[in-house]
Formats: C-alpha cells, sequence, structure tokens
C-alpha cells in the first residue's frame, strides 16, 4: 500500500519536476524569449516574494468571496429550480428552451450587463459567477431527481410518501451523487468566471493583480505568472476540497462505495488531497 | 426503509455543508474592505460642498505608465487637499470603466478620445473633465507610439504598407484608425492592410519572426524592436494629431451638472498635479512603483508621453472625429464642445 503511494506521489513529482525543468531549459536556451514569457526560476522567485506580501493573501481571499457567495447562491437557486422541473414534466418541457439557450451564453459576452448594473464590484462578481454555475448544475439536478429508482418511487407511492418528506428522504438522496459531481465542476467554472470578471470587469481579487502586473510591462510579467500560477493551485486546492467533501458526505452511496471496492488508489483520496492543501 | 432513512440523514448534512460553506463565504465578505464603491455612491450624491467636508468619490483606470500624475495626485495629497477622497479600481479597458461609470459606482474615469466620441455619437453623455496626464507630446522622443518595420521587411515608409500584415494592440481603436488614415493619405487602399491583433509584449518576437512585416508599438517593447533591427517609419499620433488630446479622464454629464462643484475641484486637483509633473518628472515617475508594482529603476525609465499641457486641443478631437465618420465608425459627429468639460 504505502509503495503504491509512494511510487505514485514519486511519478508526479517527477512529472511535475520534468514540466519545471523544460520550462526553465527553453528559456535559458533562449526558446522563449524573457521579455515575453519569464522563465521558470524568474517566476518562482517572484512567487516567493509574494508569500510573503499581504497583497496575495488579500487578492486571494478577495477572489474566494465572489467564488464562494456566487456559487452557493446559483447552487441554492439550481438545486430549488432542478428539482421542479425534475418532478413536474411540464415545466420541464416549458422551461428546458431557456435553459439550454441561457446555458450556451458564454459570461463574458454578459459581463458588460453585469458591469452597468453593478460597476466593478463584489456583487458584479457574484452575481455573474451565480449566472454561469446556474444553468449546467440546473440541468444536472433535473437530471440527478430523474434518476430516482422506479422501484423506490413506486414504493413511495404505495407507502403515500408525499411532499417535503418526499424530497428530503427519497429524493434528495437519490440526487445527491448528480448535484455533487455538478457542484464540483461549478466549483472550477465559478473560479475561472471569477477571475474573468476581476481582468476585464475590474473587481478585486487575483484576475485585477494579474491585469496591473500586465500592463506594468515586462519588469512585472514573473509576478503576472506567479499570480497565474497561485490561480491554478488555487483550482486544484478547491477541486481537490470538493472530491474529499464529496468522499466523505456520499460514502454511503453506492457509486462512492463501489469506488471504494474497487481499491483504494482511485484518483483523490483524503490523504492525497491534504498533501495538496498543505 | 432504513437505508432511505439513514439517506436522508447524509443528505441533510450535504446541505447543511453547502450552507455553512455560504456563511464561512459571506463572513469573509462582511470583514473585507469592498464597500467603498457603494459609499462612494451615496456620498457623492449629497455633494460634499460643506468646507472641510471631504468628498468620496470613486475612478475607473486603466494601469499604464502615462496615469504617473494621476498617481502623483492621490500620493501627494492633492486630491485630499480639494477636498476629495479618491478610490481607484483598475480595469482592463476604457469600455470597462464607461459601463462602471453608467452603473453609479464610479464617477471619474479614463476614456481614450475615440471610445468618448463614440459614446457621444450613440447619446450617452459623457465629457472629458482633465488631462489625463497632458496632451500629445511635440518631441519626438517623448512618444512612445511607433510604427515601426521589421527587419528585411523591405518597408520604408508608409507606401510599403500595402498587402502587409500590421500589429495593432487593438483593432477598432486608435492605432489602427492611424494606420489606415496615414495609408490612405500616401495613397495606399487601406484594407489592403492586414491589420491583426497582438499585445504589445508580443509584437517584438512577431515582428523578428515575420509574423508581420510593420507594428504599431510603445515604450518600453519599442526599444527591444529597435535593438533586433526593426525600424521607425513615423510617429502616427504625432503625425495625425498634433499635441492632440487622445485621452481624458471623463464624468457622465448627469454626474457633472449635479456636482458642478466636485467636478472642478477634481479638474483644480488633476492640473495641478499635472502642471508639478512637467517640471518633476522623476519626481511624479517614482509612484509608478507603488502604482504598478515597478523598481525605483524601472520606474524611473518610463518615458511619459506627454507635453503636461491642462488644456483640451479641440481641433484634435474634432479631426479624429472626421477620421472615424470617415472610416465608418460613426455617422454623425458630436459637437466638440460638448464633449469636454471646462470650469
Amino acid at each position: 500500500m504505502l509503495r503504491r503511494y509512494s511510487l505514485t506521489y514519486g511519478l508526479r513529482l517527477a512529472v511535475l519536476a520534468a514540466a519545471l525543468g523544460l520550462w526553465q531549459g527553453l528559456s535559458v536556451a533562449g526558446v522563449i524569449r524573457s521579455d515575453e514569457f519569464p522563465s521558470m526560476s524568474q517566476t518562482a522567485s517572484a512567487l516567493s516574494d509574494l508569500l510573503t506580501q499581504s497583497t496575495l493573501w488579500s487578492a486571494v481571499g478577495q477572489t474566494l468571496e465572489g467564488w464562494g457567495l456566487g456559487l452557493v447562491i446559483g447552487a441554492a437557486a439550481a438545486l430549488l429550480v432542478g428539482t421542479f422541473i425534475g418532478v413536474n414534466g411540464f415545466a420541464y418541457r416549458s422551461a428546458i428552451g431557456v435553459i439550454e439557450f441561457f446555458k450556451a451564453i458564454p459570461v463574458i459576452a454578459i459581463l458588460p450587463i453585469g458591469l452597468v448594473l453593478w460597476g466593478a464590484t463584489l456583487t458584479m462578481k457574484f452575481a455573474l459567477v451565480a449566472f454561469a454555475v446556474f444553468w449546467p448544475l440546473v440541468i444536472q439536478v433535473r437530471y440527478g431527481v430523474r434518476s430516482l429508482d422506479p422501484v423506490v418511487r413506486d414504493t413511495t407511492t404505495v407507502l403515500q410518501i408525499k411532499g417535503a418528506r418526499k424530497f428530503f428522504m427519497v429524493i434528495l438522496p437519490s440526487a445527491a451523487p448528480f448535484v455533487a459531481t455538478g457542484l464540483r465542476v461549478a466549483a472550477a467554472v465559478a473560479l475561472v468566471v471569477d477571475i474573468i470578471t476581476e481582468l476585464i470587469g475590474g473587481g478585486s481579487g487575483i484576475g485585477e493583480r494579474i491585469l496591473l502586473a500586465e500592463n506594468a510591462g515586462p519588469s512585472d510579467y514573473p509576478q503576472m505568472y506567479a499570480y497565474i500560477v497561485v490561480a491554478g493551485v488555487l483550482g486544484m486546492v478547491l477541486a481537490g476540497a470538493f472530491a474529499v467533501a464529496e468522499r466523505y458526505v456520499l460514502h454511503w452511496h453506492e457509486s462512492q462505495r463501489a469506488a471504494k471496492a474497487e481499491g483504494q488508489d482511485r484518483g483523490y483520496s483524503e490523504r492525497q488531497v491534504l498533501v495538496i492543501v498543505a | 426503509m432504513r437505508s432511505a432513512r439513514k439517506g436522508t440523514r447524509y443528505a441533510v448534512g450535504a446541505l447543511l455543508a453547502v450552507t455553512a460553506l455560504g456563511a464561512a463565504a459571506c463572513s469573509s465578505s462582511s470583514s473585507s474592505s469592498s464597500t467603498s464603491a457603494s459609499t462612494a455612491g451615496s456620498a457623492s450624491a449629497t455633494g460634499g460642498s460643506a468646507t472641510g467636508a471631504v468628498t468620496n468619490v470613486t475612478l475607473g483606470y486603466v494601469p499604464y505608465s502615462d496615469d504617473a500624475s494621476l498617481f502623483y495626485a492621490q500620493d501627494s495629497g492633492i486630491f485630499r487637499q480639494h477636498g476629495l477622497n479618491v478610490s481607484f479600481v483598475a480595469q482592463a479597458s476604457p469600455v470597462a470603466v464607461e459601463a462602471s461609470m453608467a452603473s453609479g459606482t464610479e464617477q471619474f474615469g479614463f476614456i481614450t478620445t475615440p471610445v468618448l466620441i463614440n459614446l457621444a455619437s450613440k447619446g450617452v453623455g459623457v465629457k472629458c473633465v482633465s488631462t489625463v496626464d497632458g496632451n500629445e507630446p511635440t518631441n519626438p522622443a517623448d512618444d512612445t507610439t511607433v510604427l515601426v518595420a521589421a527587419k528585411g521587411s523591405g518597408i520604408t515608409s508608409i507606401k510599403d504598407l500595402a498587402g502587409k500584415s500590421v500589429a495593432e494592440v487593438q483593432l477598432s481603436s486608435l492605432n489602427s484608425l492611424s494606420v489606415e488614415v496615414l495609408a490612405k493619405q500616401a495613397g495606399v487602399n487601406p484594407s489592403s492592410i492586414r491589420q491583426v491583433a497582438i499585445p504589445f509584449a508580443q509584437m517584438p518576437a512577431a515582428l523578428a519572426q515575420g509574423r508581420v512585416q510593420a507594428a504599431v508599438i510603445v515604450a518600453p517593447f519599442t526599444q527591444t524592436a529597435v535593438g533586433e533591427g526593426a525600424a521607425v517609419i513615423t510617429h502616427p499620433n504625432q503625425d495625425l494629431f498634433p499635441n492632440g488630446t487622445l485621452t481624458c479622464l471623463d464624468a457622465m454629464s448627469s454626474y457633472i451638472s449635479a456636482n458642478p462643484k466636485i467636478v472642478s475641484e477634481f479638474r483644480a486637483a488633476m492640473d495641478q498635479s499635472v502642471t508639478y509633473s512637467a517640471t518633476h518628472q522623476s519626481v511624479v515617475k517614482q509612484t509608478l512603483v507603488k502604482g504598478l508594482s515597478l523598481t525605483p529603476a524601472v520606474a524611473a525609465s518610463q518615458i511619459l508621453a506627454t507635453n503636461f499641457s491642462t488644456t483640451f486641443n479641440a481641433t484634435s478631437i474634432s479631426t479624429i472625429e472626421s477620421d472615424m465618420k470617415q472610416f465608418g465608425i460613426i455617422t454623425t459627429e458630436p459637437s466638440v464642445s460638448s464633449l469636454v468639460w471646462n470650469p
């Protein structure tokens, strides 16, 4: 077991080291021009400078603020609407056209509307994040609700379980794995949208720091890429956290039990994510 | 049944987890300082005309080195002396700034003259209230916008641009308009020139690798390109809009008429800072250390592309208008006096 873990980690570290080494090698060899794209060592030193500064941490906090609020609002709304169109076929058939339409709209296209309504503020950020998260998640929730086992459905009918009791005891547990997967994807989408609104719209956070460093010219490029690295790491940490949460919360579900039975070494384990977070 | 009940417990647990996450996000939001924009809006509405009272306003800007006088007005306390507490919001483009101004969260903002004209011709009431750091410089050495030709491209004048690719930072911008106007003046069909959008930083490489044959480039990238053999063809802005007002700080007309005193204090503060900058460039450039996170040495090496004039150049604005009309960007030319505000 331990050997398998160390082999997995060893390989991952080796691939990471090779990628970083390739980056540095290309820079040193002059294939990548330093005024276009800084070397790995320049970026790493800019990153280590940033790690000691409050600017970075407040930017991370501001980004997480927009991300968290937008995700919660979007997910809560999607859960309500998704459940409704899941149990009500008429509502589903009526609304699906509109949902598919909005799902296809890239957030960057409605960013100007967000700016005109709310300016470069936190409200603009989380409203656009919630918008981006809502449409795909609503479909996902609907499928989750529809996935109810017919035997279970018929049993609840026979036992005359209705209303809130049916929702909490039958529908939600059945939909939970769909919702969890949807949330994990939504968390990643939310981060991307949040950083875009900061970069293009001007909300405070990591995106704004990337913009400032970019406009300051080549001398600030290492800092710009350091912030981009921070954004990537943040995305990994959030995805990892959601995967762990999913395993804990849904450990009773057959999808998680099956995964466990297949062997412990499946994608993320708690320990791996703890390592990533640490 | 038993398993269903157990399932319920966990499902409720999942809901609680999501809610807790939301609560965490909410609590972090209340502790952070993102309320400045909303307070600015309400404070500015009251006018703040009492002596000694400070008015909160928010300004949207696009970060670049010509913001030095603007940063100086803030850092040296000039805005404060004029009773203004200015919050700065960095944004990617004047369009984002204007959208935020329309929302009412920003009262002042950076704009380029073509964007100003475009908005005005569409009926949006916006006016320049002060220069950013002056008008277009008269000395070519101070003009950071340059049209360069790649080494070996065979381009020695505007005439040679026919059929060639020209890199511009943004299409349908002042730079692309300049190239089209210059081409037309030189007897070249502007549509025969292939205009390509490339960020300034990638232009030296694009020129060196022959991906484009010419570029409208700015400092400090010009030095890199010239160092690699690119040739300076001309300074488009100086050719077309001498001493021109190509950028400014603007406000919505509705805001100006409701708050004339705040706007005139803003203008007075900016004029004071720009006038000071003319004779103290090295002092003013050091504001870029904080404003753009440059090192002191890099900040000192920046070129401020300005003549430090605080008067708007109406002729240049009207020239840009007629150029924009000629190339079909606008259909009506708004009167220049409606585009600028003077105390």
